[in-house]
């Protein structure tokens, strides 16, 4: 072990303010921490047009979800409120106070993303210099020089994890020394790691804006050799388990505070913040002094809300070995159940060497000792926690650097392998089931512009490993990739995996059988009709449909085989399909032209005579059905059949009104309506229950004779009833 | 089992060539070596920072307006004496602007500088946010080495000896320019200049 041939004192500028656990933002003058006023609701809104990378609008999606990621933990009461009103969406005016906006600046409106700047995002943040109180921040990406994604597009920054990066310094955090932090300073495109917060940013906040009272361990750094202080010391506590627990930086003083701790045992321990992080990833008036060696202080045991003096964590002197660049993409996945190669890079590097997980259950494995590069494989048992751990290395004299944080036991990905149904009503209110591997509690599903948190109202519910259950909010019509996302922020897509869509539902077929030969205009009553609709009938494509509204569509038929009932199905664009029933005749459809006359008294009882074709015995007629669907109405007191051409009713009384007249064939279900057909009138028509006879003009010679002949056809008619009905019985 | 442990050597080996020039960016900025900084800058200069004056601009933000003492030139114009502006600071009113990630510049500080070209409003940006500055420090005898910000290169204290070369903290002066010039003449080369 020799002297780092370079003391790097780095007394950078004096900062009286104590810097707790992680690290925040303060003002350079005077070292008090920026900070919300009113942190329990610190408005945010997402500018509407997000990024033209994205054009489904999932920017929404993957904003919010960052947006969660810091008020997951119940131990800090500052919370991001959504502001999603159209008009504050519409807004672009960022640097306007009364507005926090994250914004994708397209075109350098800003002016921070000129050409070459290499920025991919920032947060500039307002402060008062008296008090620290923050004025105003928002969020900008560089839409302008860089591409955003959020389907994993390769060579793009995944709009989450930027942005959980980016409100952390929203809400007053600076950067952090754990390699495995949201707020870790350098992310890489693909990285999704940092789209959760680590316990250093949780602690950060917690620190910032507590909501209750945690346990916290005090104490100064002092270097062995000499007893002086060191400013801004990097201090963690690492658990029981072995994982990384807390972070802090001591003060000008030498003075650390870890605090936002849960109860437990924690080995605390000093590093430089030398590399990959430094001072100069900070925000300035930071007293950073790196002269020392990585040191392990003793464990301490902290109770609720207990604070513990510590005392003095004395550190070695200097070593010429460090592990961790920011050339590194940090931190290192390491995937519960599998193994992996990684390098880092750093400094004395050297054969003899030793690299130590601080988790004992997690095995490193030295490869390759390079002098400014260590190449090794983790392997990490099935099952274990999600969580940071901590990597050392010794080198053969002794000399110990630690990266905190530096690998990140993650699950898993998660698997999407089936989405049942694949298809639901635009107005939500389906229920689906996912199914596939490694889903874990707190995972969110996103769909669309949706997402369904598990465990939260109108969210999702994760039932085991391989099974999660939502019911589906409304969503416009559409086809999305349906992703699980881990609560570390690895994820599961399955492309496409659903399709929002209006459903079409069917009420009625009128009339319910046609003519074989096609050509018979039958009416589609429901509702969720939608432009582009399709119609088939035993499979056939009908030509002409038309939409005349979202609850009514006219088929004019193609010709079809006789017999069924078929299947028909009217299929909305997107593929929701409602069925129903309908048959071909061999018949001819009957059609009525017209009657004559076309009005009678209300009390019924007048002879009508109905023109048309395709008329038999088996037709009846109806006053005032629907003529949409063939319902309700009344039967025509008597009827009569004259020829394939004519009938010949007699009306039943009715209100007066204006109504439909329907003729049907009652072994087919053929049918056909005059939709204002004739009309009953209370007075003036007829009077005293006469029937209508137009007394001007001339009689014509067929109404004459029907005149004459209806009574003795009905009478007819109802003795040739009364036989069926003698020879049913007889049958019986 | 001596061929087992030489293709897992050969595997890592491979592994460290796949990384080290990794197109690895940072976190709201892209990562750069110097020949990225000289590839994007308007301005790559080094001199002494003159003054330091914090301002409202005409949009109403703070920007901080910097007087800087050129002493060599990599790329660009800017003549003798350098008046640039970078968004940020604090005004005597009590309000303040910070962009996490940007360097901070301070009054007698030795520099070397990637800026940005001006915006509108005269406003550049470094390159690479804290990647666009270097600050110039010397050791005990006056030798000179450079201080990369991004690189964790922190200030070097008045008693310091030789600073390190080689994976630490600060960067050779001397081989640094050189690698700046011969990025500098490669753009021009490559853009006709």
């Amino acid at each position: 072990m020799r002297a780092r041939p370079v003391a790097a004192l780095a007394a950078i500028v004096a900062s009286s303010g104590l810097i707790a656990a992680h690290v925040r933002m303060h003002v350079p003058g005077n070292g008090k921490p920026l900070f919300w006023m009113n942190p329990d609701s610190v408005g945010i809104v997402i500018q509407k047009a997000g990024s033209d990378d994205v054009p489904d609008g999932s920017h929404f999606t993957a904003l919010r979800n960052a947006i969660a990621d810091w008020g997951a933990d119940s131990g800090t009461r500052v919370r991001l409120i959504e502001d999603s009103s159209a008009s504050q969406q519409a807004r672009t005016d960022w640097s306007s106070n009364d507005i926090h906006l994250i914004l994708f600046d397209e075109q350098n409106g800003s002016g921070y993303f000129p050409t070459g700047s290499a920025t991919v995002a920032i947060t500039p943040v307002w402060y008062s210099t008296s008090s620290g109180a923050i004025l105003d921040a928002d969020v900008l990406f560089n839409g302008k020089g860089f591409q955003f994604t959020t389907s994993g597009v390769a060579g793009r920054f995944d709009i989450q994890d930027v942005a959980v990066h980016e409100l952390g310094h929203l809400l007053g955090l600076d950067h952090s020394g754990w390699a495995g932090a949201s707020m870790y300073p350098y992310v890489s495109a693909g990285v999704l790691l940092q789209r959760s917060p680590s316990l250093d940013d949780v602690r950060g906040l917690r620190e910032a804006y507590p909501a209750q009272s945690f346990a916290s361990i005090t104490g100064t750094v002092r270097r062995a050799a000499d007893q002086s202080v060191v400013k801004g010391a990097h201090v963690v506590a690492r658990d029981q388990l072995g994982r990384s627990a807390a972070g802090a930086l001591a003060d000008a003083s030498g003075v650390f505070r870890l605090s936002g701790l849960d109860p437990g045992t924690y080995l605390v321990y000093a590093t430089p913040l030398d590399q990959p992080v430094s001072a100069a990833n900070l925000s300035p008036g930071h007293a950073v002094q790196t002269d020392f060696a990585s040191s392990y202080g003793t464990s301490v045991v902290v109770g609720a809300g207990q604070g513990i003096a510590y005392g003095e964590l004395r550190v070695d002197p200097d070593v010429t070995l460090s592990l961790g660049r920011n050339s590194d993409v940090l931190p290192l996945a390491a995937v519960a159940g599998q193994s992996a190669m990684h390098s880092l890079h750093g400094m004395g590097l050297v054969n003899g060497s030793s690299l130590q997980p601080s988790d004992p259950l997690v095995n490193v494995v030295p490869l390759a000792w390079l002098t400014s590069s260590v190449v090794f494989s983790v392997d990490v048992p099935a099952g274990a926690e999600p969580g940071h751990v901590d990597l050392a290395v010794v080198d053969p004299f002794g000399g110990l650097s630690i990266l905190p944080a530096a690998l990140e036991i993650v699950p898993p990905s998660p698997a999407v392998s089936q989405v049942a149904p694949a298809l639901g009503a635009s107005a939500g209110g389906t229920f689906v089931t996912l199914q596939g591997s490694n889903f874990n509690p707190g995972a969110r599903v996103v769909i669309g512009p949706r997402i369904y948190t598990d465990g939260e109202p109108g969210g999702c519910v994760v039932v085991d490993g391989s099974t999660i259950t939502l019911t589906t909010s409304a969503t416009a019509d559409g086809t999305y990739d349906v992703v699980v996302i881990d609560s570390t922020g690895v994820e599961g897509r399955a492309v496409d995996g659903f399709t929002f869509a209006s459903i079409p539902v069917l009420d009625s077929v009128f009339p319910p059988s046609g003519q074989s030969t096609g050509g018979t205009e039958i009416v589609l009553r429901g509702k969720n009709f939608v432009s582009g609709l399709a119609v088939r009938i035993d499979g056939v494509a009908q030509a002409q449909v038309f939409l005349d509204s979202a609850k009514r569509v006219r088929v004019v038929t193609e010709p079809g085989l006789a017999g069924g009932p078929y299947v028909l199905e009217l299929e909305n664009p997107g593929g929701a399909v409602a069925s129903a029933a309908f048959s071909y005749s061999p018949l001819p459809d009957p059609v009525l032209s017209d009657l004559a006359p076309a009005s009678g008294p209300a009390a019924g009882g007048a002879s009508v005579t109905l023109n048309g074709s395709g008329f038999n015995a088996d037709c009846e007629v109806w006053f005032g059905a629907n003529p949409d669907t063939g319902t309700g109405g009344t039967p025509a007191a008597s009827l009569a059949l004259l020829d394939g051409s004519t009938l010949v009713a007699t009306t039943p009384a009715h209100g007066s009104a204006t109504v439909s007249v329907l003729v049907r064939d009652a072994a087919t279900g053929q049918a056909s309506v005059l939709k204002s057909g004739y009309t009953f009138a209370s007075s003036g028509g007829g009077g005293g229950g006469c029937h209508v006879v137009p007394i001007d003009g001339p009689r014509g010679r067929h109404e004459a004779l029907l005149a004459w002949l209806a009574p003795l056809l009905a009478l007819a008619w109802i003795q040739a009833r009364t036989a069926r009905q003698r020879r049913r019985l007889a049958r019986a | 089992m001596r061929i087992a442990f030489s293709a897992a050597l050969c595997a890592a080996l491979a592994v460290v060539s796949a990384q080290d020039p990794s197109p690895v960016q940072a976190g709201t900025a892209l990562r750069l070596e110097i020949e990225g900084l000289v590839a994007r800058a308007e301005l790559a200069i080094e001199g002494r920072v003159l003054s330091a004056r914090a301002r409202l601009d005409a949009r109403g933000r703070i920007e901080t307006e910097y007087q800087l003492a050129v002493a060599r030139v990599f790329w660009g114009n800017p003549g003798a004496r350098l008046v640039f502006s970078l968004p940020g600071g604090e005004l005597p009113d009590g309000r303040g602007l910070w962009l996490p990630g940007m360097p901070v510049i301070s009054p007698g500080e030795d520099v070397v500088l990637f800026l940005t070209g001006e915006d509108s409003l005269g406003c550049r940006m470094p390159v690479g946010l804290s990647q666009g500055k270097f600050r110039v420090v010397r050791d005990r005898r006056g030798a000179r080495s450079l201080a990369s910000e991004s690189n964790g290169a922190e200030l070097i204290g008045p008693g310091a000896a030789a600073p390190a070369t080689q994976g630490g903290k600060v960067i050779d002066y001397a081989a640094t320019l050189a690698r700046i010039e011969a990025a500098a003449a490669a753009r021009r080369a490559r853009e006709g200049r």
